[in-house]
């Protein structure tokens, strides 16, 4: 059972009361870009054992989309914050240090 | 469907006298906020968290989003009175009275009956009186405003209120507290 806290509505919610939205943080690459870049932007995804960066919905509360950063082993979670950003907030990361020093995720560290 | 009403260590009974309307806009605005305390002669509610006056009340739904709720014979006056209050606005201002249905739980227990069907926190510390949320009650969503410790509103889309209501009565049927208390 996993709870996260919809940083729009300021509660915790429960997962059955989200809905996932995979991985966070992707950058579109649309028309005009490579065969490569669009390929992966469809298709390639991290599936980290450990720290990872997702994209929930607060879908029976507010509606809106937001963003978690949490271990996949452990199911601990470091934090939520708004969607309206391109890279976790210093304070979620300062979070990740304090509790697992070295960390890298993707081009974040 | 007429009001109906059901007894138990909570009573259920069904308020059907209630006109709902969506309003969206940006409610973080201050020009926006007093146009609709100057329509309504409500305050625009922080989160998590429902106002009401004189029978209107303001239900806080998202950051973008509020229930407007009043008795039916307040419906068009405060539809008019939304409709001039915000015309220079960009808003959205929808009548829902026939898309939702609200209940009304009474007794001590109300905060026992509300966690057997939702998985939501009703300790006192975390839903004290006038919290508004939206959640869901076993399979459908939902929303609860506390207006007082043994008083709970629930609305719900009325496509299901006879679910919604099924649901209610039961968790709060004689016999089935899981707190006894004094
Ligand atoms: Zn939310």
């Amino acid at each position: 059972m996993l709870i996260l806290n919809c940083p729009y509505c300021g509660c915790d919610k429960d997962e059955t009361e989200l809905a996932a939205g995979g991985e966070a943080h992707l950058k579109r690459f649309g028309p005009g870009s490579s065969d490569q870049d669009f390929e992966e932007y469809l298709f390639e995804r991290t599936n980290p054992k450990g720290l990872h960066f997702e994209r929930w919905r607060c879908a029976f509360g507010c509606g809106k989309w937001f963003h978690a950063a949490r271990c996949t082993a452990t199911l601990e979670v470091f934090g939520t914050y708004k969607a309206q950003t391109l890279e976790p907030p210093k304070v979620i990361k300062d979070v990740i240090t304090t509790k697992r020093p070295g960390w890298s995720w993707r081009n974040f560290s | 469907m007429s009001d109906r009403e059901f007894q138990g260590y909570v009573n259920v009974t069904q308020d059907t006298g209630q006109t709902m309307f969506t309003l969206r806009a940006t409610l973080s605005s201050t020009k926006i906020k007093a146009a609709i305390k100057l329509a309504t002669g409500v305050a625009v509610p922080k989160r998590g968290s429902c106002h009401v006056v004189g029978g209107c009340a303001l239900a806080w739904m998202s950051p973008d989003e509020l229930l407007v709720m009043a008795p039916i014979a307040q419906a068009e006056k405060l539809r008019v009175s939304l409709d001039v209050a915000l015309s220079e606005e960009h808003v959205l201002l929808e009548d829902v009275s026939d898309a939702r249905a609200k209940f009304i739980l009474s007794g001590t227990n109300v905060r026992e009956v509300l966690a057997k069907l939702a998985p939501m926190d009703t300790h006192p510390e975390k839903f004290p009186v006038g919290s508004f949320n939206r959640t869901r009650f076993a399979q459908v969503a939902g929303a609860v405003f506390l207006e007082q410790d043994d008083l709970v509103s629930v609305i719900c889309f009325r496509s299901v209120q006879d679910y919604v209501y099924a649901l209610f009565c039961d968790a709060a049927t004689h016999g089935s507290e899981v707190l006894v208390r004094e």
